[in-house]
């Protein structure tokens, strides 16, 4: 059994909960930490030392893909179906907003939970800048979610 | 769960009965992984070949440049070989990222810059209304020309320095060609072919329908690098697609495609074809001595980047950054980008999706950069800025305001 075989489960459970926090529907999560471990495993060679970080950011990037392609089509969405969580939808609102880095440390941080040092490490940057872009994009959230409340 | 604070909480967002992954995701992840391979070679596979094709070129020299022939017209047929009729090109039909610039000269063509560093090369910009500028020195100097009898109307698309210090440029012929010009100086075109296109009548709506080449254009070491575009509909390699997956019409095929050639010199007749592909519109918006070239999708703050580095392998490369305006380092092994259009930031190429630090904000929307040795030039809202790569210590460049910009690139 190799190193990837190994670390498979955890790192799929650490790519669906990222991704199931932002798209909110399992079969999604599913596919999407099927397709982030797919790509670890074509980067392996380069990324196994960090993967952990490697994946949540994808993940977390791949969902919000997701997220923006639905939009294109939710015109089509099938009226009788269950809307998602509106908590979740102003998640996705904000995220979508968010600059890059500032929503890869929003997914890192706050929906991965990885340390500030962790993101930093994985983002090739500063503490001091985590906590700056943390701060940014903690505040997008707020207004997001604090204002459905 | 990290302290979010009493109003925020994103636990109720979690999915606290999470399904194990079994052995089918195991072999799912392993099927992907090998498709992404499959296809990542099918798309870029010509890496290898185009490393020997570098070699190759570097060998004869790009010296070669300036001894091709003068007002060589050549004109081949264009890269797909669907049958095409030779429709105008419009604006609206969105192959040329920067549109159809009028070239209206100014009055002055000659103007001091104040605030230029001695020792830095001769700089190019173009500017959106198809002006060809070059700051060199300390001044400014116009280096557009009209063309005799031909459309005069026509401002330059794309522009580049060669390594040998002269200019060529692209610019749109009668809606219906594109002309590459060299210019040795300013107002005076040395030799000028044709890249021919035609426009596919059928294409794609919303889509470019251009069968041919593109506008853009790099020049390094390896010779010029050509974009071949490819009107829709194109089949390709299909990947693995999971059930609970919506497919579309474009799931296994791309509305528009490209591939790369290289042309051992500018005004060689033919060039060879890189193996590297793209599903959709590129275009070019910088290079490297190690003939990496950017290459973009979408428009204003959604321009994606992909560093397409040809003699590297297929996994080195950086993809997926969103921005405003991109450059390489002169070396190729860093990033110069803005990512919200005001942020002047710089991430490294060795990681596929590094999001780098901050170097400098400017105070207005940043749409273009290049990038020579320890400066990187900033145009933004009809500014030109010197940032130091080191530090971020800025300099406004005075006496000349571009106002858009279409391209930057220094002088080897």
């Amino acid at each position: 059994m190799d190193d990837f075989e190994l670390q498979f489960p955890l790192l799929y459970r650490r790519a669906y909960g990222v991704a199931f926090v932002v798209v909110g529907d399992r079969e999604e999560a599913r596919d999407i930490a099927q397709e982030t471990l797919a790509r670890l495993h074509v980067h392996w060679g380069k990324v196994a030392e960090f993967a952990a970080p490697w994946t949540v950011r994808v993940a977390g990037n791949l969902a919000v893909d997701s997220v923006r392609r639905r939009r294109r089509v939710r015109n089509v969405r099938v009226e009788s179906v269950p809307g998602p969580d509106p908590q979740r939808v102003d998640l996705q609102r904000a995220l979508l907003a968010l600059p890059r880095r500032q929503r890869d440390v929003v997914i890192l941080r706050y929906i991965a939970d990885l340390p500030e040092a962790d993101v930093a490490r994985t983002l090739g940057c500063s503490v001091g800048t985590v906590k700056t872009h943390a701060s940014r994009g903690l505040g997008a959230l707020r207004v997001a979610l604090g204002g459905s409340r | 769960m990290n302290d979010l604070g009493p109003d925020l909480d994103l636990d109720p967002l979690r999915d606290h009965n999470p399904p194990e992954p079994d052995d089918r995701d195991y072999e799912a992840v392993q099927a992907r992984a090998r498709t992404l391979r499959t296809r990542r070679w099918s798309m870029r596979g010509g890496a290898a070949a185009l490393l020997a094709i570098v070699v190759a070129a570097a060998a004869v020299g790009i010296s070669g440049m300036r001894d091709e022939g003068e007002s060589i017209r050549t004109t081949r047929s264009a890269a797909n070989t669907t049958p095409t009729t030779p429709l105008p090109i419009r604006p609206e039909m969105r192959c040329f990222p920067h549109g159809f610039p009028s070239h209206i000269p100014t009055a002055s063509r000659d103007v001091a810059v104040s605030g230029w560093p001695r020792g830095l090369p001769p700089l190019l910009v173009l500017e959106g209304n198809g002006d060809l500028w070059v700051i060199d020195g300390g001044r400014a100097r116009a280096w557009s020309t009209g063309r005799s009898g031909g459309p005069a109307a026509s401002g330059y698309l794309w522009a580049q320095f060669a390594p040998d210090g002269t200019i060529y440029a692209t610019r749109l012929v009668d809606t219906t060609e594109i002309d590459l010009e060299h210019l040795t100086k300013p107002d005076h075109v040395a030799g000028t072919q044709t890249l021919p296109f035609t426009v596919k009548p059928d294409a794609p709506a919303g889509y470019c329908p251009i069968d041919g080449y593109l506008a853009t254009f790099s020049i390094g070491p390896e010779g010029l690098v050509l974009i071949n575009h490819q009107a829709g509909p194109v089949a390709h390699h299909c990947p693995y697609i999971p059930k609970t997956t919506p497919t579309s019409e474009w799931t296994c095929q791309s509305p528009e495609a490209v591939t790369f050639e290289i042309r051992s010199t500018p005004f060689a007749p033919l060039g060879t074809q890189t193996g590297v592909g793209f599903g959709g519109y590129v275009t070019i918006v910088g290079d490297s001595t190690h003939a990496a070239a950017f290459a973009v999708e979408g428009e204003g703050v959604d321009r994606t980047v992909t560093v397409v580095r040809p003699n590297g392998t297929p996994e080195c490369c950086y993809g997926g950054q969103k921005g405003t305006a991109f450059a390489l380092s002169p070396e190729g092994s860093r990033i110069a980008f803005s990512s919200d259009g005001r942020h002047l930031d710089l991430a490294g190429l060795t990681r596929a999706q590094d999001a780098g630090q901050t170097l400098w904000t400017a105070p207005n929307r940043i749409d273009g950069l290049a990038w020579s040795g320890t400066w990187i030039v900033v145009a933004h809202g009809g500014n030109l800025t010197l940032v130091s790569a080191i530090n971020g210590d800025a300099f406004n460049l005075d006496g000349f305001a571009p106002g858009a910009t279409t391209t930057l690139d220094w002088a080897s």
